[in-house]
């Protein structure tokens, strides 16, 4: 074997690799080719898309979960839309009443604001994808309100904020207008010592 | 014949195989200088250390498994037949803190290159696990950070600005006097292709996936995102006035995103496209306050900028920081000669003052006041120069004819280009800020007031004069307060009130004199237009020190008219102007 990579490097460029190396160079090609395409995968199989996409992503799925890769870097896409916001009315056993919704404008700084906004976001997003979680995504965030908010009690609503159009905002209605806002009622909930 | 074209084919098809392959190996393999990842990890590793003390924040409400926002039992059902790792779920509640506190420890580590064959791996685990255990506020900072930090994984990340080359350097002291090895390798080539291709991949996406929604389409998608009032951050609701400039931001972003894969590998075509990408997300950082997302992604253009650049700038880098080193730092070397004794002019020096003893080099003050300048050991004719300057500054102190002598210690000096000239108490008395956006106004009042007496420092905006007041501490601020609402002039009046025998003049409109005007008298308003004998005495007449006769005041023009300089503010003509 050695002599025929001595043989090799004497009438060409490329440099002497033994087998093992050579095997870990084309290992590492292949990972190259396969890490890629694992990747575009996430993305591809993004609805709508073939069902040939959607069956190579099950086939990487694993690897890119492994790695933290599995991303569809579908940023404001397909479509950017209005917001979500969870509202929440806290009794505490004094009978004081507290009343909030996240995220608050006033978290600093602008991450830590962004992780609560994140919160609600996925919530609306997950209502749609997974309608059976609703109830226990809804009872795990009533439960932090209540502990943060030390509360009895609490009532928690999805608050849909609708965008303006330019015309609206032209005619002078501010982004934060009320009436831009729908509240929907999701639950009352009674806090229990463990 | 068949069997001709056969081979011949055969042969050509081979060769161009080969041809493939070598560019298939130059690209990814060819050894390279590791000066990109190095800065890759610098730049990622402050990013994570920021999102982790973001996290300290909101540590037990997001990171709490019985209750919390992500709750064991939720993400659990989130996350069922996942491989998602996270050892946050082998983490008590009573130790989140403990294991919080070693993340931070470990990534600053590898920010700061210390042993990062270890930390490396260390840090991409938790930027992973971190990510995994918050399933529902995870978003594009944390896939791209965890991204970059797989790829330094690969690569010899601690080989350049790291303390782990410090170390090296330290253990093996006869490296230094040898040529610095050739870091090269295959392994930075890999990584920087790496973060390329990833970079290409995720625009790529970003731009198709736009493509599937209308409002991208029909330009109102910058629209929609600026009208967020919980996505913004800086208003962008003047983009409802210009419609024209949303529709082509709108087609401009999606455009850029798809075209990014092709037209960053042409040379000429990089470095448009890596502005315009820099400007996005500047306008992401800006607008949406994005900034961690905003500079992670800018950060992977450190890929695409040549190693030979990267060299160079740094070297810049470094030499400027040399130059800005303090002149004693510059000036002393290790081996001290024996200590000489001078005659000095100056008493003052036998006292070192307060003013003295912070610029940290006293001998050297008093090395410029000897008699015999040729006698001075090791210091050249500059650095005698720019001593005298120095000295020169402090001839104010009455004190100054009087001799003495001073033991001083020689040192082998360099040569000290330039001595920042500082100022004595009785400049900082005589100093005027003067606060004014019209640069030609300020320059008439500077000159004015310069050879009035007065040191004069104008400047145009408020956050400078803050931080020149700061520094500074000058006994009088005046500022152009006409049209300027009266609580604004309240509030920087505040800002600057650090002096008890502080002056504050405000050329305001006549009517608002007296609302200005302060009982104590240390606020003084001036109705415009202002003569220069009026501001004058709004600044003499609140005690201006008595260092020395002023010189002749300036003679104020009886009227304006016909003055080509005169103005609303104040009037300084060619007539009373002071030459």
């Amino acid at each position: 074997m050695v002599s025929t990579g001595v043989a090799r490097t004497r009438f060409t460029s490329v440099p002497y690799r033994s087998f093992v190396k050579r095997i870990g160079v084309v290992a590492l090609n292949l990972w190259i080719v396969w890490h890629f395409f694992a990747i575009c995968t996430a993305p591809a199989s993004i609805p709508p898309s073939t069902e040939l996409a959607r069956s190579a992503w099950r086939k990487c799925s694993g690897y890119l979960q492994l790695l933290y890769l599995n991303h569809g870097y579908h940023f404001f896409a397909p479509q950017p839309g209005g917001s979500t916001l969870l509202s929440y009315e806290v009794t505490r056993a004094d009978g004081s009443v507290h009343w909030d919704r996240r995220p608050n404008r006033e978290y600093w700084p602008r991450l830590r604001y962004h992780r609560h906004f994140l919160l609600t976001e996925h919530m609306a997003a997950m209502f749609q994808a997974r309608p059976d979680l609703k109830p226990l995504i809804v009872e795990t965030y009533a439960a932090e309100v209540a502990r943060q908010n030390e509360g009895a009690s609490v009532v928690v609503s999805h608050v849909q904020h609708e965008l303006s159009t330019p015309d609206q905002y032209r005619s002078g209605r501010p982004l934060d207008d009320p009436i831009t806002y729908n509240e929907l009622w999701l639950g009352e909930f009674r806090w229990k010592q463990p | 014949m068949e069997a001709t074209v056969t081979r011949r084919l055969s042969k050509h098809v081979g060769r161009r195989w080969r041809l493939i392959c070598d560019a298939w190996n130059r690209f990814w393999y060819q050894p390279d200088d590791p000066i990109a990842i190095c800065l890759l990890r610098i730049v990622t590793g402050l990013v994570l250390l920021y999102t982790l003390a973001v996290w300290t924040l909101d540590l037990s409400a997001f990171f709490g498994n019985r209750i919390g926002w992500q709750a064991e039992r939720l993400v659990s059902q989130l996350q069922a037949d996942q491989w998602a790792f996270s050892f946050w779920w082998f983490v008590p509640d009573g130790y989140l803190w403990l294991a919080h506190a070693v993340c931070i420890a470990v990534v600053l580590a590898l920010t700061i290159g210390l042993w990062t064959q270890v930390t490396k791996f260390a840090t991409f685990v938790i930027c992973i696990s971190y990510a995994n255990r918050i399933p529902m506020a995870h978003f594009g900072l944390d896939q791209v950070t965890a991204a970059w930090l797989l790829y330094l994984c690969l690569s010899p990340c601690g080989a350049r600005l790291s303390v782990d080359q410090w170390l090296r350097r330290r253990r093996n002291p006869s490296a230094e006097k040898q040529p610095p090895p050739d870091l090269k390798c295959s392994a930075a080539r890999l990584t920087m292709r790496m973060v390329q291709v990833h970079l290409c991949v995720i625009y790529f996406w970003a731009g198709v996936s736009k493509l599937q929604g209308e409002s991208w389409m029909s330009g109102e998608a910058i629209w929609w995102i600026a009208s967020n009032y919980e996505h913004q951050h800086a208003s962008m609701t003047w983009l409802a006035y210009v419609p024209w400039l949303y529709q082509i931001l709108t087609i401009g972003t999606w455009v850029w995103e798809v075209a990014f894969p092709f037209l960053i590998w042409n040379r000429w075509l990089r470095l448009p496209m890596l502005i315009v990408g820099i400007g996005m997300h500047a306008g992401i950082g800006i607008f949406l306050g994005l900034w961690p997302f905003a500079l992670i992604m800018i950060c992977g253009y450190i890929s695409f900028v040549p190693t030979a650049m990267l060299n160079q700038w740094l070297e810049t880098l470094t030499i400027a920081m040399r130059r800005r080193q303090t002149p004693l730092e510059a000036a002393i070397v290790d081996q001290p000669p024996p200590t000489v004794v001078l005659p000095v002019a100056s008493a003052v020096a036998t006292e070192p003052e307060p003013l003295r003893e912070t610029t940290n080099f006293p001998s050297q003050l008093a090395l410029s006041t000897s008699p015999n300048q040729d006698a001075i050991p090791c210091v050249d004719r500059n650095d005698a120069f720019a001593l005298n300057e120095a000295n020169h500054l402090n001839s104010d102190h009455a004190t100054h004819k009087q001799a003495g002598a001073i033991a001083i210690t020689p040192r082998v000096v360099r040569r000290i280009k330039k001595v920042k000239p500082m100022f004595v108490e009785n400049d900082r008395d005589n100093m005027v800020l003067f606060v004014e956006r019209s640069a030609r106004r300020r320059c008439s009042l500077i000159r004015a007031l310069e050879d009035y007496g007065y040191r004069c420092i104008g400047l145009d905006a408020w956050p400078e004069t803050i931080e020149v007041y700061n520094v500074l501490k000058p006994r009088c601020i005046m500022c152009n307060g006409y049209r300027t609402p009266a609580s604004e002039l309240r509030f920087w009046r505040s800002q600057l009130d650090e002096r008890e025998d502080s002056v504050f003049v405000v050329l305001v409109e006549p009517q608002y004199v007296s609302q200005i005007t302060s009982d104590d008298g240390r606020t003084v308003g001036v109705a415009v237009p202002a003569s220069f004998e009026q501001i004058c005495a709004a600044l003499d007449g609140t005690g201006r020190p008595s260092g020395g006769d002023p010189p002749p005041r300036p003679i104020a023009a009886p009227d304006d008219a016909g003055d080509d300089q005169a103005d609303q503010i104040f009037s300084l003509s060619t007539r009373n102007r002071p030459r």
